[in-house]
């Protein structure tokens, strides 16, 4: 049994009371009474069912594409690679709104890319499903890529070598050597990147709007009940609570890619 | 020993800087200002009715202007204000203030497209049709109700917050049209209206509620001429 | 088969090589600490591309100004230094993971190598003797046209060295290039050696040439163990030149013996009563080391002995003089040729 310090304790304490307390908070105020009609209303299951479909197709889309961005990040020779690196971790701390803004300026009717959507594929991304997981995706992408391109980093360059030596073709050596060893950090980060797609709201907001049963996520259906019927928003906090937790617990192990 | 006379150093120093900090920021501003909460529809018309009053009355006035539905909440949780302008009267029930004055100031609801779209012809019609984009207040927000009242079940696309939030849809063209108050048709230049409407009510009526002399005398103010000609310039219907 | 002939140019000098190893040869590697033989291997392997000459397998060109063979496709077998085995797989998938792989030649090789009991013991499990083995079998399993192995014996148990020699002795199919500090090991193994400084080859030969004429203080180092090739029957070794040896340990067979300088005691009489060993020599060289002196000598053996400076001025020792030297059995080391 590992002994630890009681300076450690005292302050994990702290902290952990600290974090848990907004969490008693809305506990206290539930109103526990009146809360299984409020989670069987239209509101509730829109908002529950779209958040799912929202943060787990951003979570696909993330790992489809966060793999090869984090390959590329770690083991590229390009020169820019500082830039690079920085450009792609950017949404980590662009305030979401802000993201938003910018994707409407890319993706929006008039955004460069978006009237080409338009105009040649009849695609409109902002007040769509599809428009609310590319706010989910771009906020969330980060998080993987960082997890999984410190993954790939850790590893000796010279095993994918050897297994090259060997007479591997480069997919098996990626799934039977390097997918292994990174599997974990994989795991972890999009647990993180699933989480953060989830309770996306300023980017959603600004570039998807608010639509129920469109894109009117869990964040967003909160953000509104707050002022129009607060009963309703603890509700909805309950339901968000309890998918964060449902997703989160499972993978409690795999915070740390440990062997 | 030397341990006491320095604390006694010491306290007497923290007593000073505590009177200093007590006069700069405790009594002496907080005296002279009248705190007001607004609709953020009233904008540009109140901010122009507060420089006045400042002017004539001397005294500062701190203004928050948000969705009147997300005032409501903050003060519901605990913040404080002298005066609350809210597009919904409803909004001022168990909130604690002392005086009501309703109905100052109405704005009517109309229909609005980007005003690049100058040459593209809609009709009320497409309001309940899939094919245009359209953004409208969310129900709930004071808004969004009068929106209901006035045009019935719309197919939008999306429901804002406030009606700011709306009239930045239509003005950066996101959307082929919006419902937004007759005020921001007016000062927003980058939308017009998308068809002839009439200006009528069902529409928004402004109250403002007030706590105490500071907030009183501001309301007064605000049935004063001069308020009131700034509000019908500004588009508001009295 | 493979031959080479250019160059590579590394941070610190040049890796100037010339070289060729013939099927069924195993040539070894020697030379101090950085001095280029891993990146050698790496040249060979595909993942290091020469800056002037080319590289031969078989015949074919791999690496030359305008080819290059990925090391995918060169089918050379390659031990890494530190084994790079893949952990999160067992032994028996490692070893079979080459798809030129045979699964009868997998069984065999686990064999043959000690490898049963445990190849399904995960990779990363392995103890370093069952490690370096099971590192060997991999790449000997690939079906490669050419071994490449650096350091397979260092710091491994006996059981594990004499399972290493034992197959790379008697299974010679295919060139084998092997990297060794061990003199014994090199002159054990291999046909020929290759001595390579600062990443030029300074000698090439047999053990014997090296050993009677090494080229650079280097090679004399290694010389300077004195090896003495013999044959065993028992307690006693004989040499070619019938010189006879006094074992520790009773052994049958061809030989190398190694006699450390330092153990080597030098008298002017003959010493009477041990039960050493003593042979009597010439004195061809004498040279100061540090706090000590060698003394080459000559005569039936062949030999070099280090004696403190104390002991050397005791005994006056003049180039030309005639001395005895004894040497205790218990400091030989004997390994099989």
């Amino acid at each position: 049994m590992n002994r630890i310090p009681k300076t450690v304790v005292l302050f994990a304490t702290i902290a952990i009371l600290f974090l848990l307390s907004p969490l008693i908070g809305l506990l206290q105020r539930m109103p526990w009474s009146g809360l299984a009609d409020l989670l069987g209303s239209d509101v509730v299951l829109d908002a529950f069912l779209l958040s799912l479909l929202v943060s787990f197709s951003a979570a696909l889309a993330v790992l489809v594409f966060g793999i090869p961005i984090a390959w590329f990040l770690a083991r590229s020779n390009f020169p820019f690679m500082k830039l690079l690196r920085a450009v792609v971790l950017l949404p980590m701390v662009l305030p979401p709104v802000v993201g938003g803004t910018a994707l409407l300026f890319a993706f929006g009717r008039q955004g460069f890319l978006g009237k080409w959507l338009s105009d040649w594929f009849g695609l409109t991304l902002p007040f769509t499903t599809a428009g609310s997981v590319v706010a989910a995706v771009f906020v969330s992408m980060p998080f993987f890529v960082v997890a999984v391109e410190s993954a790939f980093r850790s590893i000796n360059e010279d095993l994918e070598k050897t297994a090259e030596t060997l007479g591997a073709s480069p997919p098996k050596i990626f799934l039977r050597i390097t997918l292994p060893r990174i599997f974990p950090s994989i795991i972890a980060g999009l647990a993180l990147s699933w989480a953060r797609a989830l309770g996306e709201f300023g980017a959603t907001i600004t570039f998807a709007g608010n639509m129920p049963g469109e894109t009117q996520t869990l964040p967003l259906a909160i953000f509104l009940a707050l002022e129009t019927k607060p009963e309703a928003a603890l509700a909805l906090s309950l339901v968000m609570i309890a998918t964060s937790l449902a997703i989160l617990i499972p993978f409690r192990d795999q915070w740390l890619p440990s062997k | 020993m030397w341990l006491l006379r320095v604390h006694k150093r010491l306290n007497k120093q923290l007593l000073i800087v505590g009177i200093f900090c007590l006069t700069c920021f405790g009594c002496g501003k907080e005296d002279q200002e009248v705190n007001i909460y607004a609709a953020s529809s009233l904008t540009e018309a109140v901010s122009a009715v507060v420089e006045r009053y400042e002017e004539i009355s001397k005294v500062e006035a701190k203004i928050v202007f948000a969705g009147s539905n997300h005032l409501a909440a903050q003060l519901r949780d605990g913040a404080d204000t002298d005066v609350f302008i809210t597009a919904d009267v409803d909004l001022v029930d168990g909130l604690g203030f002392e005086s009501i004055l309703e109905g100052f100031a109405y704005n009517s609801l109309v229909v609005v497209k980007p005003v690049a779209f100058i040459d593209k012809s809609f009709g009320p019609s497409d309001l309940t049709s899939d094919e245009k984009l359209i953004a409208i207040c969310s129900e709930g927000v004071p808004c969004g109700d009068a929106t209901k009242s006035k045009f019935g079940i719309i197919n939008a696309d999306t429901y804002e917050m406030n009606v700011k939030a709306v009239l930045t849809r239509v003005a950066s063209m996101e959307v082929d049209l919006g419902i937004v108050y007759e005020t921001d048709l007016k000062n927003e230049p980058n939308v017009t209206a998308a068809w002839p409407q009439e200006i009528t009510c069902p529409c928004v009526s402004y109250a403002a509620a007030s706590s105490g002399k500071k907030g009183t005398d501001f309301n007064d103010f605000l049935t004063s001429d001069i308020a009131k000609e700034i509000f019908s310039s500004h588009g508001f219907s009295l | 088969m493979l031959q080479l002939n250019g160059s590579l140019d590394l941070e610190l000098f040049t890796l100037k090589v010339k070289l060729q190893v013939n099927k069924n040869e195993t040539v070894s590697l020697l030379g101090p600490n950085g001095s280029g033989k891993s990146t050698l291997l790496r040249l060979i392997c595909g993942l290091e591309k020469l800056t002037t000459g080319s590289l031969r397998i078989n015949k074919n060109i791999v690496d030359s100004e305008n080819t290059f063979l990925h090391s995918r496709f060169r089918n050379v077998g390659w031990v890494p230094q530190n084994q790079m085995l893949f952990d999160h797989l067992t032994v028996k998938q490692n070893i079979e993971f080459s798809p030129n792989s045979s699964k009868k030649e997998v069984s065999e090789l686990i064999e043959l190598f000690d490898l049963e009991h445990v190849q399904d013991k995960k990779a990363g499990n392995c103890s370093g003797g069952e490690s370096q083995r099971v590192a060997i079998t991999r790449a000997i399993a690939s079906k490669p046209q050419l071994l490449l192995l650096d350091e397979p014996s260092t710091g491994l148990d006996e059981k594990s060295k004499q399972t290493i020699h034992r197959y790379l002795k008697t299974q010679k199919r295919v060139a084998t290039l092997l990297i060794t500090h061990d003199p014994l090991e090199a002159a054990s193994l291999s046909e020929r050696l290759i001595i390579l400084e600062k990443g030029e080859i300074t000698q090439s030969g047999t053990p014997d040439e090296v050993r009677n004429s090494p080229a650079t203080p280097y090679s004399a180092s290694l010389v300077g163990l004195n090896f003495v090739p013999a044959l065993a029957d028992g307690l006693v070794a004989m040499t070619s030149k019938g010189v006879e040896l006094i074992l520790s340990e009773s052994i049958q067979g061809q030989v190398n013996i190694v006699i450390p300088p330092k153990s080597i005691a030098l008298y002017r009489e003959k010493p009477i009563g041990s039960p050493r060993n003593v042979l009597k020599a010439k004195i061809l060289e004498i040279s100061h080391v540090g706090e000590n002196v060698r003394i080459n000598l000559g005569g039936q053996l062949n030999f070099m002995a280090e004696i403190t400076k104390n002991a050397f001025e005791v005994l006056n020792l003049h180039k030309g003089d005639e001395v005895w030297a004894a040497f205790k059995a218990t400091e030989l080391i004997t390994a099989p040729a």
